[in-house]
C-alpha cells in the first residue's frame, strides 16, 4: 500500500460496526495456516528447513528448540546431557566427553567452548554464550560451524537452556559427509544470526585446537548395504553407521535427466513420498529424513540421510537380522480440508496425552487404544492398518523441558503395534504427537541388509 | 510481551506483537475482506496481505493505540479493493449496478502511476469533509448511500460534493481525468 495513500487516510476513521452484517469468522485451518505463511515472511532466517529442494549449492539444516531456567552451573559440571541428569536420568554421553574450556572475548560478551563429544561422523558441542547484558529468550539463533580435520559438516540441529540472566548454553550436533579423523585440528566459527530489524548483539568468534577424541570414537559400527536402489529416481543406499548418538542410514543419488522431464522437481517429490522404516531383530524404527544436492547439466546428484536418533551402536553391533521397510505416498491429495478439520479430542491416560484417533484421507482411522506406563518407559498400543507402521514409527512424543522421543515399534498382529519410549521420567507429562488426515500409504518393499 | 506494550513491540518488529494483532483482529480483518471480495480463499489471502503491510507499514500509524483498530479496517478494505480490481480485470467482469463511467476514470487515473502521485496531491488538499467523502468513495469503495450514513447528510448532498470534486480535479488535471 502506498505511504501516500496510507498518509492520506490516516486521520479517518471507520468503525467497525459497520461490518455487523458480515457473518463469518476464520475457522481453526484458515488460524493455522495464515499464521504459518505470516510467520514463514517475517522469520524466514529463524525457520528450520526439514526437506530441501534439490537446487544448485548444498543446503543446511539447523533447528533451534527453546531455552529451559536451571541453577548457575560451576564450570566443571557436564553440558553435554545435562538435561538428562537435571530430570534425574543417566547422562548417555557422560563417559564420552571431553571438556575444553576455552573462550574468547567478542563484541557483546564472550563464547566458551565448554565440551566437546565426536564420533566418526557426527559431533556435539556444547557452548557457552556469556551476555555483557541479559541476553533475552527472544534472541536469534547462533550459527555454529565447525570443521574437524578438515571435514566441513552437511547438518546440524541445536537444543540450549539458561544458565541464568547473562547466560546460555547451545548444545550442537552436526553430521559430516566424510570420516572426521581420530585425532584433528578442529576449527569453530560462531556467528549471531541477524536481521536489519533486529541486528546482532554479539560479534563473530573463531576457535582453533587440537583434539584427541578417541572417548566414544570407537563406539562406532558401518554397514555397508548392496541391494537397496530405486532406479527411478537414482537413489542408491549406501550404507548405515551408528554410534552413541544415534543411527543414519545413508543414500546417495544421481540421475540423469532427459529434455523436458523436469527431473530435479520430480526427485525432490518422490523423496518427499517415500517413507522408511528399519527393521532390527523386529523392533521398528523411523527417522528423519533430510536431502542435500543439486541440479545441474542435466544431472541430479545428492546424498539422502534417514537420521534415526534412538537406534544405537550397541543395538546394530548386536543385531542379528536388519532390514529396510519402504512405503510410497501414491495419492495426490495432502493436507486438511475446511469440511474435514476438527479438534482432535485429547485423552490422559497414566500421565499420557494423546489423540486416540489417526486419521486417514481414504477414509480409514487407526487408534491409539491402550497406554501403560512403568518406570521410565511408556507403551502405546495402536491398531490400524498394516501399512500405518511409517507413520506410526515415526510419532514422536515429548516432556515439556524439550526432550523429544522416538519408539521402538514392535507388531503384535497384523495393523497392531506396540510403540515403546524409554527414559521417560515418571513424574513427567509425556505428549504423543502424530499425524492428522494423513495420506495411505503402499508398501512397497523390504529389503535385507544384514 | 505484555498486551499494553503491543504497539510498541510491533513498531520494533517483535513477532509476538504481531502474532497479538492477528488473535486481536483476525477475525475483523478477515471480515472487512470478506465484505468486498465475498470469497473465503480470497479473504485468508487478503488477511495474509494485510497482516504483512501492518508489519511493513507500522511506522506509518502514528497515533494513540486507540485508533489502531480503526487503522487496520481502512488498510484491510483498500487491499481487499485492490485485490478485488485485480480478480475483476482477470476476469474481465464488470459490475453494470456499481458501474459509473466518470467514478471509472477517476479510478483510471489511479492506478496510472505517473498520474496518481497528481491526483492524491490534489485530494489532500480538500476540506476534511471532503477528503473523507472522496476517499471513503474511490479508496474504500463506499457506495454514496453508505457515506450519506456516515457522514450523516444525505445522499444528494454526497453526490453533489464528489461531483464538484471531480470537476476540481478535472480543472487541476488539464483535462487528464475524464
Amino acid at each position: 500500500m502506498d505511504k501516500e495513500i496510507l498518509d492520506l487516510v490516516d486521520n479517518l476513521n471507520i468503525d467497525e460496526n459497520e461490518f455487523n452484517n458480515i457473518d463469518v469468522e476464520l475457522s481453526h485451518i484458515e488460524r493455522k495456516r495464515i499464521q504459518k505463511n505470516y510467520r514463514k515472511n517475517i522469520n524466514k532466517k529463524n525457520n528450520r528447513i526439514k526437506k530441501v529442494a534439490i537446487a544448485s549449492g548444498i543446503i543446511i539444516t539447523l533447528g533451534t528448540c527453546g531455552f529451559m531456567v536451571t541453577p548457575t552451573l560451576a564450570r566443571n559440571v557436564p553440558f553435554i546431557g545435562r538435561i538428562h541428569e537435571t530430570l534425574g536420568l543417566t547422562n548417555p554421553y557422560e563417559d564420552y566427553t571431553k571438556y575444553v574450556g576455552q573462550s574468547t572475548k567478542v563484541k557483546g560478551g564472550t563464547y566458551t567452548i565448554e565440551e566437546i563429544m565426536v564420533t566418526p561422523y557426527k559431533s556435539l558441542i556444547a557452548i557457552r554464550i556469556t551476555g555483557d547484558e541479559p541476553i533475552s529468550d527472544d534472541m536469534f539463533g547462533f550459527m555454529i560451524s565447525p570443521s574437524i580435520g578438515g571435514e566441513r559438516w552437511r547438518s546440524g540441529r541445536s537444543s540450549g537452556y539458561r544458565l541464568d540472566d547473562n547466560n546460555i548454553v547451545r548444545v550442537i550436533e552436526h553430521s559430516y559427509k566424510k570420516k572426521i579423523p581420530e585425532k584433528a585440528d578442529i576449527k569453530i566459527i560462531i556467528h549471531q544470526e541477524a536481521t536489519e530489524e533486529k541486528p546482532a548483539i554479539f560479534g563473530d568468534g573463531e576457535f582453533e585446537f587440537k583434539v584427541d577424541f578417541s572417548k566414544g570414537y570407537d563406539e562406532f559400527k558401518s554397514i555397508n548395504v548392496n541391494n537397496v536402489y530405486f532406479k527411478d529416481i537414482g537413489l542408491n543406499i549406501n550404507k548405515i553407521n551408528s554410534d552413541i548418538i544415534g543411527t543414519d542410514i545413508i543414500g546417495t543419488i544421481y540421475a540423469k535427466s532427459n529434455s523436458g522431464d523436469n527431473l530435479g522437481e520430480r526427485v525432490f517429490k518422490k523423496y518427499d513420498d517415500l517413507k522408511f522404516v528399519l527393521n532390527v531383530d523386529g523392533k521398528f524404527y523411523g527417522g528423519y529424513t533430510s536431502v542435500t544436492g543439486e541440479f545441474k547439466d542435466n544431472k541430479v546428484k545428492g546424498d539422502m540421510v534417514i537420521e534415526i536418533q534412538n537406534l544405537k551402536v550397541n543395538d546394530i553391533k548386536s543385531a542379528e537380522n536388519i532390514s529396510l521397510y519402504v512405503y510410497e505416498d501414491k495419492n495426490p491429495l495432502r493436507g486438511y480440508t475446511e469440511e474435514n478439520y476438527k479438534e482432535p479430542e485429547m485423552k490422559n491416560s497414566s500421565g499420557v496425552s494423546y489423540s486416540e484417533i489417526m486419521e486417514f484421507r481414504d477414509g480409514h482411522k487407526g487408534e491409539f487404544y491402550k497406554v501403560e506406563r512403568k518406570d521410565d518407559v511408556v507403551k502405546i498400543y495402536y491398531k490400524g492398518h498394516e501399512e500405518d507402521l511409517a507413520y506410526v514409527a515415526n510419532s514422536h512424543g515429548w516432556i515439556e523441558e524439550g526432550i523429544n522421543y522416538f519408539p521402538a515399534t514392535t507388531k503384535i498382529n497384523e495393523g497392531e503395534f506396540i510403540l515403546e519410549y524409554k527414559d521417560v521420567p515418571k513424574d513427567k507429562e509425556f505428549k504423543l504427537s502424530h499425524g492428522r488426515f494423513l495420506n495411505s500409504l503402499t508398501y512397497i518393499g523390504e529389503y535385507k541388509i544384514k | 510481551m505484555k498486551k499494553e506494550d503491543f504497539l510498541r513491540e510491533l513498531k520494533k518488529h517483535n513477532p509476538k506483537a504481531l502474532d497479538y494483532v492477528f488473535s486481536e483482529y483476525g477475525n475483523l480483518i478477515f471480515k472487512v475482506a470478506y465484505s468486498v471480495l465475498n470469497n473465503r480463499q480470497l479473504s485468508e489471502e487478503c488477511v495474509n496481505d494485510v497482516l504483512l503491510k501492518i508489519w511493513n507499514n507500522i511506522n506509518s500509524f502514528n497515533r494513540d493505540e486507540g485508533k489502531f483498530k480503526s487503522w487496520i479496517i481502512i488498510v484491510t478494505k483498500y487491499t481487499a479493493i485492490d485485490r478485488l480490481r485485480k480478480e475483476k480485470k482477470h476476469d474481465n467482469v464488470i459490475e453494470l449496478s456499481n458501474y459509473d463511467k466518470e467514478d471509472n476514470g477517476i479510478e483510471e487515473c489511479l492506478e496510472k502511476k505517473e498520474l496518481r502521485e497528481e491526483l492524491l496531491k490534489e485530494i489532500n488538499k480538500f476540506d476534511e469533509s471532503n477528503k473523507e467523502i472522496f476517499l471513503r468513495r474511490f479508496f474504500l469503495d463506499y457506495s454514496v448511500k453508505d457515506i450519506s450514513k456516515v457522514i450523516g447528510i444525505s445522499e444528494n448532498a454526497v453526490s453533489t460534493r464528489i461531483k464538484r470534486g471531480r470537476e476540481k480535479l478535472i480543472t487541476k488535471l488539464k483535462g487528464e481525468v475524464v
